[in-house]
């Protein structure tokens, strides 16, 4: 049973955190954490993103689709004892659909992605590159197409390569580790074992981010704060 | 319990006390022989009880 | 942001109507963000509503009318509550089922599978079965053996869809069935999914979703339980106790106590001849009274016996009647013989009292021929011919167990026939069935 979180505590506020006013609008903005340098303002939509000369803009966020995601910024959960809360969100899309990633911030200033696809969800957490020893990850890594069924082995797991595909960032929201501009495109690998285990590689032409993690359903995170949608009862799982 | 084992343990006790109501007395379809309806049969030498009647039934 | 801010915000909508662009129809979104494609059900086109706004995917002109399930319905099953958003007819030879998409926000997709009138509940997985052979898959510690393979067609669509759902699109499936449950696989060129099928019994359908009841289904389902299946380990467990009481008593309560004998001469002659044997006292309530006739002698003959066992206060008569014989002789395969020289004869349910034991008796010779008494047969006096009557009393019979035993297992095995029954009938849908043996020439 996971440890539920405490729901009624304040927002964690980190010591490193910052608060500026948006050069847009002039609403408080707040960036909790120096590895996350990107956000959108909830107020006017612009992207900003903070550095060491201060606050710069990079346009705005385009509107989000209307969708009954039971995720929002502000809900909290925990995962292997560790408590989080949902402080962003990138959507993407793809020839055929789209889905959201939710940013995690977790008590220790570490992040994790949540992607939500199909109803499904999977934690993952970013892993090293560099220390990805596989040859057929290194050569999508360096341009070359991924072919879906191909396995692999990594971390001790068989692998099967189940997706490839061009991605299409639509608009984004809350807090980011990067800039998350309308119209950027990558090419994601989506690799999954046996157990639920999956892996994931973004290539955006410049650099190649892993991520590592495991399919999860929303009960076995306890959340809270979970979004309200008319006329559908909050589930039980819901603390 | 189901009510399909129910009824099969109703009928097992059912069998059950047959079996016993027939071992009291003795009883059995398959057994050779029983009461006759028959009129007694005076044995050889004794004769007690009431004798058999043979003859016309009419006046 | 503090999470209280949740509770005061209005929730957010669960449903956003949309306008067909072929036919101008009400189209309702219930899966808004998710949902890629959707089927218009006055007008059967598909239409894309992947990031909000509507296109026309495909144009197509006819009504689909009505599923079973209208969608927007809404059912608990297994303590969650799903609305039905999508439905698809499709079909597999000549096999044709529906499926509908449920959702719930909070629990994501389900699937409702209603093939022949029974009913599934589906759930995709995330993992991944362990191929076991080649008949058979392992998932969480369980075995499917393989029953269906072919290539599905989609025949209808009518409402949402996660992918770019296309009436016509092909996959290729693969079934495993374990009683109550279906895995199954679909493969297209670019991925393969695995769902996991429930069987749900009719009456659960009928409660959550309020379907017309299907009445019997036959053949069964691939992955329909059988209904006496469960049932038998159970059904045996009652049937063996119960035999085993049977045997307790029967041990306790069985036998036969012999307490009279007399030898009665056989006249060489061999006219009829009786003889009384008493008096005999009774002392169970009611008994079952054992004459037990051994003619040590006997051979190439035999003796006709009848008894009556007369009471001697009432004059009530029990009467049965025996015969003991016995032959014997050489032919091409060696000696033989035949018969036996006891008679056993029970008298049933003869109550308490004292009796005379009265036997009618008469000796037969067969032949004289070829005997171990080449002087004229077994009844000849150097022989000694005589018969040695016993008399005992017990309760139980054998037979009485014997019958009890039989009728105890009947329901049992009733069970067990139907229960064979159905599988025979369920296998025979398998697109596996194992070659008929070769050689019946006649």
């Amino acid at each position: 049973m996971p440890r539920r979180p405490n729901c009624s505590a304040a927002s964690a506020d980190f010591p490193m955190s910052l608060h500026l006013p948006c050069p847009n609008c002039g609403a408080d903005v707040v960036f909790r954490s120096p590895a996350l340098p990107a956000r959108v303002c909830d107020t006017c939509h612009s992207m900003l993103v903070r550095s060491d000369a201060g606050l710069a803009q990079f346009g705005i966020a385009a509107a989000l689709p209307f969708d009954v995601s039971p995720v929002q910024i502000g809900m909290r959960g925990t995962d292997a004892g560790q408590a989080f809360e949902v402080i962003g969100r990138v959507r993407w899309s793809w020839t055929d659909g789209a889905w959201n990633e939710w940013l995690l911030l977790f008590e220790d200033g570490g992040t994790a992605w949540l992607g939500e696809a199909m109803g499904q969800f999977m934690l993952l957490r970013e892993y090293p590159f560099g220390d990805v020893r596989s040859k057929t990850l290194r050569a999508v890594a360096n341009g070359e197409p991924a072919q879906v069924g191909g396995r692999i082995e990594l971390f001790g797991r068989k692998l099967a390569i189940t997706d490839a595909r061009q991605a299409l960032c639509i608009t984004a929201e809350g807090e980011l580790p990067f800039v998350a501009p309308s119209g950027w495109q990558v090419y994601n690998v989506d690799l999954r074992g046996p157990d639920g285990e999956c892996v994931s590689l973004q290539r955006d032409g410049k650099a190649t981010s892993f991520y590592r993690g495991r399919y999860v359903t929303l009960a076995e995170l306890a959340p809270c704060g979970l979004r309200a949608i008319e006329g559908w009862a909050l589930p039980d799982y819901a603390a | 319990m189901d009510r399909r084992s129910f009824l099969y343990a109703l009928w097992s006790i059912g069998i059950l006390g047959l079996f016993l109501a027939a071992t009291s007395y003795g009883w059995s379809p398959f057994a050779d022989g029983g009461r006759t309806d028959s009129a007694a049969y005076s044995s050889g030498g004794h004769g007690g009880g009431h004798a058999v009647f043979y003859g016309p039934h009419h006046k | 942001m503090p999470p209280e801010a949740s509770l005061s915000a209005p929730p957010a909508p669960a449903v956003r109507a949309l306008s067909c662009p072929n036919c101008g129809g009400t189209v309702e979104l219930r899966a808004a963000g998710y949902t890629v494609h959707v089927g218009c059900q006055y007008c059967g086109s598909i239409l894309d509503t992947t990031d909000g706004l509507v296109k026309l995917v495909t144009q197509a002109h006819a009504a689909q009318g009505t599923p079973d399930i209208p969608l927007g319905t809404r059912g608990t099953l297994f303590g969650v509550e799903w609305e039905a958003i999508g439905y698809l007819r499709r079909s597999q030879d000549y096999y044709r089922w529906d499926e509908y998409l449920l959702f719930n926000p909070y629990h994501g997709y389900r699937w409702l599978v209603n093939a022949r009138g029974g009913w599934s509940f589906g759930t995709m997985l995330a993992r991944v079965p362990t191929w076991q052979t080649f008949s058979s898959y392992m998932l969480d510690g369980a075995a499917y053996t393989r029953f269906f393979a072919g290539t599905a067609t989609v025949d209808r669509v009518v409402g949402e869809f996660y992918w770019r759902v296309a009436v016509g699109e092909t996959v290729k499936t693969g079934d495993w069935v374990r009683p109550g449950f279906m895995l199954s696989r679909e493969t297209s060129d670019r991925e393969e999914s695995w769902t996991l099928n429930q069987w749900v019994p009719d009456r659960v359908m009928v409660r959550a979703f309020g379907v017309a009841p299907a009445g019997r289904v036959w053949p069964p389902l691939p992955h329909q339980p059988s209904p006496w299946g469960a049932w038998l380990g159970k059904g045996a467990l009652i049937g063996g106790i119960a035999l085993a009481f049977l045997l307790a008593l029967s041990i306790v309560l069985g036998g036969t106590t012999w307490f009279a004998s007399q030898a009665l001469p056989v006249a060489v002659d061999g006219r009829e001849q009786n003889a009384t044997i008493g008096p005999l006292h009774l002392s169970g309530r009611y008994q079952r009274v054992q004459v037990r006739s051994t003619v040590p002698r006997l051979e190439n003959g035999w003796v006709d016996l009848d008894y009556s066992l007369v009471d001697r206060r009432t004059q009530q008569v029990f009467a049965a009647s025996g015969a003991a014989e016995r032959y014997e002789g050489t032919d091409s395969d060696g000696p033989w013989t035949e018969g036996s020289r006891d008679s056993d004869v029970s008298i049933a349910a003869v109550p308490a009292g004292d009796y005379d034991l009265v036997v009618d008796y008469k000796g037969n010779r067969w032949s004289e021929n070829g005997t171990f008494y080449p002087d004229g047969g077994w009844m000849e006096p150097t022989n000694a011919p005589q018969i040695v009557v016993e008399v005992g009393t017990g309760t139980l019979y054998g037979s009485n167990l014997f019958l009890a035993a039989l009728l105890v297992a009947l329901p049992w095995v009733i069970g067990l026939v139907l229960h064979l029954r159905f599988e025979k009938a369920r296998k025979g849908e398998s697109d596996f069935q194992p070659k008929p043996s070769e050689g019946s020439d006649d």
